[in-house]
């Protein structure tokens, strides 16, 4: 709140204010006063409303001035009237009550649609973890009984798993709360896991891993990584394509740098699948997006792929893919190094 | 033969995981009823238990304190429940190992062999196979027939572990690529080709013919 637009928004009453004095001066000479006299009760009176005005002015001001720079600071702006003070004049009190009344109001609400959101959550959760059973019982079933049909079933049985296990990281990936665990893990660990975990998804599609080096350590949340890294290898088998000789997967890491000193390990996850049109690539990872592949090649939910970047992006992994049609994929993972630099 | 205990509430799942240890040369016994699950689990002596942690009216972590508390068996948690919270927890509480459900059974089978490796010593886990005069060591990676032995690479020896549990049944291809991704063998179609011709003709050199069969389109059989 500057000067100029304080005194602007009080132009009435000093309008007023410098008629009256007009009026009280012309009088004043009417009556003969001596003009010095005249002269210096205009002056007193002048200064008095200058000083006046100036004060007023500071003191609104610190409150606006605080109010703006709250704001400024807060993420959640409806939290502001908690950090500033009620003011000390009556219109700025009319006015934070106001403000408090209804951002009061709005916390209230999202409260509300947090605790419901975690609630759905928590049902998620369990409900995932119930149906774990009977897929577990029904693959030990298959196994203890293989036949060409059983080995079928087992297969959908496994896509079924698949889909839970998109379900859990979904509730997991998009809800308010920070429940994973950022810690050194070993990438190469991670990489098996993934594949021993998507083994009959890739073994089915006739696709192989070639490993290169993995012997790195990055910070992340085994678990959410694994589940990142299953996905983009079931993607890898999904569009692999009618081959002879079967597909692979290269799989390796290294350390890049990206900028002046800023290094990060990147994991390669390289496919020879059938790539993505070059008209789809920017949009593979937004949210239900099929694409040309997603409609020719495979069923697509178009949810692998935004769970990636959704989680990646809480891990603060720095996810992207290059791809060439009819050539192939690769999905690289940037981890940037932890280490801060005094 | 080692004895395994599996203490699971779900009927079907825990039938199964016995018929599973069974073929696997484990012998395996189950717990019914969950009354006094802990004093069950000790009472039965097993040399491991396999422990579900949502059992009916009993908490799965304060049984597995309760077991730790009195003996020194090992205990393999299996559980649905995969957040790091319950697997530390789990652990702190005594437990040796953490497997989440649903478990791959080639997965669930080498962290069996594992903590029994650990706990009784190398050669612990390993079961004996014999089927049709041809007797495998799982342990030391021999096969005999007839008093003679041969050594076997550890992919030969899975593959051949598998046809021979499966005795009778044709094992798909996939089936046996699948067995050795399970311990990071990660071998394509052709590798495995070339891992059974090797294994036939080691067969062969102690004097087994025919024994692993080929179906074509099919897989591989042990009659």
């Amino acid at each position: 709140m500057g000067f100029g637009a304080y005194i602007a928004d009080r132009l009435v009453p000093l309008v007023v204010g410098a008629v009256a004095l007009a009026f009280a001066a012309l009088v004043m000479t009417v009556y003969g006063l001596d003009a010095a006299a005249t002269a210096f009760v205009c002056g007193v009176l002048v200064l008095a409303a200058a000083v006046a005005l100036l004060l007023d002015w500071l003191h609104r001001r610190a409150f606006y001035q605080k109010l703006s720079d709250v704001l400024d600071s807060l993420d959640e702006t409806y939290l502001a009237t908690e950090l500033v003070g009620r003011p000390g004049f009556l219109e700025g009190e009319l006015f934070y009550d106001a403000l408090d009344r209804e951002s009061k109001a709005m916390r209230d609400r999202i409260a509300a649609a947090r605790r419901r959101s975690r609630e759905y959550r928590e049902y998620v959760e369990t409900w995932v973890h119930e149906i774990k059973t009977p897929i577990a019982a029904a693959r030990l079933i298959a196994k203890n009984n293989p036949s060409p049909v059983v080995d079928s079933i087992d297969a959908e049985v496994d896509a079924i798993e698949g889909y839970v296990e998109q379900a859990l990281y979904y509730s997991r990936g998009t809800s308010l709360e920070r429940d994973f665990q950022i810690r050194e893990v070993d990438l190469g660990e991670v990489v098996r896991d993934a594949l021993r975990h998507k083994a009959r998804t890739l073994i089915g599609a006739r696709v192989v891993p070639e490993l290169g080096s993995l012997d790195f350590t990055v910070h992340a949340d085994p678990k959410w990584l694994a589940f990142v890294i299953g996905q983009v290898l079931v993607n890898a088998a999904k569009y692999q394509g009618e081959k002879d000789g079967g597909g692979r997967v290269r799989i390796w890491a290294e350390r890049e740098e990206t900028g002046l000193d800023a290094w990060v390990t990147r994991l390669a996850i390289a496919d020879d699948g059938v790539g993505i049109p070059a008209a789809d690539v920017g949009r593979v990872f937004d949210k239900g997006f099929t694409g040309e592949n997603g409609r020719r090649f495979a069923r697509s939910t178009g949810m692998g792929l935004y769970l990636v970047r959704e989680l990646c992006a809480k891990m603060g992994v720095d996810v992207w893919l290059e791809s060439e049609e009819g050539v192939g994929t690769t999905v690289c993972l940037d981890f940037p190094d932890m280490v801060e630099r005094a | 033969m080692r004895r395994l205990l599996v203490v699971e509430d779900d009927a079907r799942l825990r039938d199964e995981l016995c018929v599973l240890l069974e073929r696997n040369g484990y012998e395996a016994v189950a717990l019914t009823g969950f009354e006094d699950t802990a004093g069950q689990i000790l009472a039965a002596a097993p040399d491991l238990v396999l422990l579900d942690l949502n059992l009916p009216g009993v908490d799965g972590q304060f049984v597995c304190r309760e077991v730790r508390r009195r003996s020194e068996v090992p205990i393999v948690v299996v559980t649905s429940r995969d957040n790091d919270m319950d697997e530390l927890l789990t652990l702190s509480l005594g437990a040796d190992d953490f497997v989440p459900k649903p478990y791959n059974d080639q997965v669930l089978l080498a962290h069996v062999a594992t903590v029994l490796k650990r706990s009784y010593g190398e050669g612990a886990a390993g079961a004996e196979i014999s089927h049709g005069g041809v007797a495998l060591d799982t342990a030391r990676c021999r096969v005999s027939y007839q008093g003679r032995t041969a050594e076997l690479t550890k992919n030969e020896l899975r593959i051949l572990a598998l046809l021979m549990r499966n005795a009778g049944a044709v094992v798909s291809r996939q089936r046996i690529q699948e067995e050795l991704w399970a311990s990071d063998e990660f071998v394509d179609d052709n590798t495995l080709t070339v891992n059974v011709s090797h294994l036939r003709s080691t067969l062969a050199k102690i004097g087994v013919e025919d024994y692993v069969l080929t179906k074509r389109g099919m897989g591989y059989l042990v009659e």
